[in-house]
């Protein structure tokens, strides 16, 4: 206890120098935070939305799934397959919105949307977009970044939608769709007679599919461009492929950041010390042993260095735990700060607080010795 | 001078973390204002001035955008364009977005007249296309499939093979790492009668509006008649383009936070050093000989050539990351840092450790008499 107060104490006779070491570290370490957040959103809204029973017929050869071209008329054929069990046409465009934004529009069958899709949307929203050809279901994420309201009619370089209502699928690439009627998408992007991709429902199992997969693309053999059936999850990594080295430099910039924020620790620890050197001398005259002031200037500077960073994390977390969208672009990564992230933060912020504690303790002892 | 070398040889290790911590601030400076500047320039540089652009009313990029081949046989008789030996100045490109050697590649089948239009460009090996599925590659494409590909080699993608007939590079633009080749060789390879869009010169620069008036008035006449058909985008090339590089301005903004963030941490790192140099002995300004400002000056001369070494040391760091490619959506970019970005990093980032340590220089002086100077 006595150890504590005199803890404080010293904390507050320094309070000037601790408070600006606080606020930096604070500051670094939620920026570090964020940008650890971006990467772990980058790779979360492409996971888990590929169904593992569904398979996707696309165009092989093209690196970008928006532009792949299926045309509509092997769907017939390919329900007949033995084990084929339901089959959806899904049309994808990326679309102009106003001020320099864009849309990610699918567009679908409704009776075959929540067969295909694991969407989360109200009984009353569903039945009102099936009934109207111009209505749309909106992601979340986008319905918030735009402020769009229920009933809204949304119009934008020739496309017109009414919102009929908003759909959930937290953090995955589809809360910042917008979807349609695949007829109608089909009309407006000069797509008519062609999917982006069937989605087709199987009662294989995922170890059996091997030659259901190879009479579906056997179907296409006289097609001039390469037709492919994979699993819907390989369908989304391809976009994700199409990224190139996105995932690479927001790596780098999180590790820049990192590399960054274990420099300030250790430069704010030599920085604070230089103001603690007349305490120092002032403990010595009362009496404190040598081991006792290293202990007290360690402590000192480890208990800011790693109580900035642990509150830094924590308010990051409770702040972008329920909001973490940034933009309305698909590909805009969320800040998403799970426990994972806040761990790996809080273990970062204990390792340079701790390291920039244990590089002041040569110079506390060397300002012990000094003083006589 | 003398005075400055003995003070910075009597504190290596201070000295050292300073250069290195200015080395890094300038690499970092350098290197992310040239990832910024070169991803939007390659985006920004498509287009040509005089060109007119025509593409599927809101598609976001060329790549979604799918033109009828009815769209073309209108836009050729639109009035103004220019004419070049008897031939039009009117382009047709498929834009795709290929897989090559499981690469993301762009890839464009155009007409014979877009070598003509576009000056981006420069055949550094071999010929154009002229016969079926001939290719010619930029010459950032090895880099981007790690193979070594020469004249002659035949590469597949689009499920087809092709000969590489020549080589070209383009320094200002994201073709610099893609493929380009005859229209109808790439249509028949994928099954497409469609294609992208369709580029156009005007024969003057002032009839650039009234073509675009033109198809507009056009097109919106047709869709009064049948509202089912896909509206055009119309639009000079060159604004066209600027518009898309916007979309790189998130990126950009995110670099600019970590390079900021740099800035700030560096600028602390000197003052710290400044004031822990400084903190050795107060500086007394009632001497009236002008002792106190040859300290200072030495001081900040001691500061300044920190920087100028740590400004070297920079880079020397960035030179070695000129060999590091960055593919990043359709771009393989080498980060070649310029020797204006560079010696603007080492001004900006003297100035800024100058700027922290006469803060720090102030905290020490104080009103002592001479004596105590020693």
């Amino acid at each position: 206890m006595d150890k504590m107060r005199l803890l404080l104490s010293f904390l507050w006779k320094n309070r000037k120098s601790a408070l600006f070491s606080f606020v930096g570290i604070f500051i670094l370490t939620a920026v570090f935070s964020i940008t650890l957040g971006a990467k772990v959103g980058y790779h979360k809204i492409y996971k888990s939305i590929g169904s593992k029973n569904i398979l996707a017929v696309y165009e092989g050869n093209i690196a970008c799934p928006y532009i792949s071209l299926v045309p509509e008329r092997y769907a017939p054929a390919i329900l007949n397959i033995p084990h084929v069990i339901d089959i959806a046409g899904e049309v994808r465009q990326r679309y102009s919105y106003e001020n320099d934004q864009n849309l990610t529009l699918l567009g679908i069958d409704p009776d075959k949307l929540l067969k295909f899709k694991d969407i989360e949307v109200s009984e009353a929203e569903f039945e009102s977009f099936k009934t109207n050809i111009n209505a749309a279901l909106v992601g979340r994420k986008i319905y918030n970044c735009f402020n769009w309201k229920i009933g809204q009619v949304i119009n934008t370089f020739g496309l017109t939608f009414k919102i009929a209502g908003v759909f959930d699928m937290p953090l995955s690439v589809y809360e910042s769709m917008v979807i349609l009627h695949k007829d109608y998408l089909q009309q407006i992007t000069a797509k008519r007679g062609y999917v982006t991709a069937f989605l087709i429902k199987t009662d294989l199992k995922e170890g059996d599919i091997k030659s259901l997969i190879q009479d579906i693309e056997a179907i296409f053999k006289d097609y001039p461009s390469r037709i492919v059936c994979r699993p819907e999850g390989e369908f989304w990594q391809a976009i994700k492929a199409s990224q190139g080295n996105l995932g690479d430099i927001i790596f780098c910039i999180v590790l820049s950041v990192g590399i960054l924020l274990v420099i300030l620790h250790i430069n704010n620890a030599l920085f604070t010390f230089r103001q603690k050197i007349e305490s120092i001398k002032m403990l010595k005259k009362l009496g404190f042993s040598r081991n006792s002031i290293a202990c007290l200037v360690f402590c000192e500077t480890a208990a800011v260095s790693i109580l900035s960073g642990i509150m830094a994390v924590i308010i990051c977390y409770f702040a972008l735990i329920k909001h973490p969208y940034v933009g309305s672009d698909m590909f805009h990564p969320p800040i998403f700060i799970n426990l994972q992230v806040v761990i790996v933060v809080v273990l970062v912020s204990l390792f340079s607080g701790l390291l920039a504690a244990l590089i002041t303790i040569p110079s506390a002892l060397k300002e012990y010795d000094r003083y006589i | 001078m003398t005075d400055i070398s003995k003070h910075l040889l009597s504190e290596k290790k201070t000295v050292l973390i300073g250069i290195i911590c200015i080395g890094i601030m300038v690499a970092v400076f350098s290197v992310s204002q040239t990832l910024g500047r070169t991803l939007k320039s390659k985006i920004m540089n498509c287009g040509t001035e005089g060109n007119i652009i025509v593409l599927q009313e809101g598609a976001d990029a060329p790549m979604f955008s799918i033109l009828s081949p009815e769209t073309y046989e209108f836009v050729k008789t639109v009035p103004h364009i220019r004419k070049e030996n008897g031939k039009l100045m009117i382009n047709r490109c498929l834009q795709l977005a290929s897989l090559v050697l499981g690469h993301f590649t762009m890839v464009r089948g155009v007409d014979p007249t877009y070598y003509k239009m576009y000056d981006q460009y420069r055949l550094i090996e071999g010929r154009l296309p002229m016969n079926k599925n001939e290719v010619i590659i930029g010459s950032l494409l090895p880099t981007k499939v790690n193979k070594k590909l020469k004249l002659g080699d035949i590469i597949t993608f689009e499920g087809k093979q092709w000969k590489i007939v020549g080589i070209f590079e383009d320094k200002l633009t994201v073709m610099g790492s893609g493929i380009i080749t005859r229209l109808k060789d790439l249509q028949e390879a994928t099954g497409r009668d469609s294609f992208s869009y369709i580029s156009l010169r005007a024969d003057a620069p002032e009839n650039m509006e009234i073509i675009r008036q033109y198809i507009k008035k056009t097109y919106d006449a047709l869709l009064l008649e049948n509202p089912e058909v896909p509206g055009v985008i119309v639009e000079p090339e060159k604004k066209y383009y600027l518009n898309e590089a916007e979309a790189i301005n998130p990126l950009v903004m995110f670099l600019n936070l970590v390079n900021i963030l740099y800035l700030v941490v560096g600028a602390l790192i000197i003052y710290n050093i400044t004031d822990s140099i400084c903190s050795k002995g107060k500086i007394s300004k009632s001497t009236n000989n002008g002792y106190h400002k040859r300290i200072i000056m030495m001081y900040m001369g001691k500061v300044l050539v920190i920087s100028l070494i740590g400004g070297i040391f920079g880079a020397m760091i960035t030179l070695f990351l000129r060999y590091v490619s960055v593919n990043f959506m359709m771009m393989t970019i080498y980060i070649k840092v310029g020797i204006t970005t560079i010696l603007m990093g080492i001004f900006l980032i003297s100035l800024l450790a100058l700027f922290s340590a006469a803060f720090a220089i102030k905290r020490s002086i104080v009103n002592l008499p001479d004596a105590c100077l020693s």
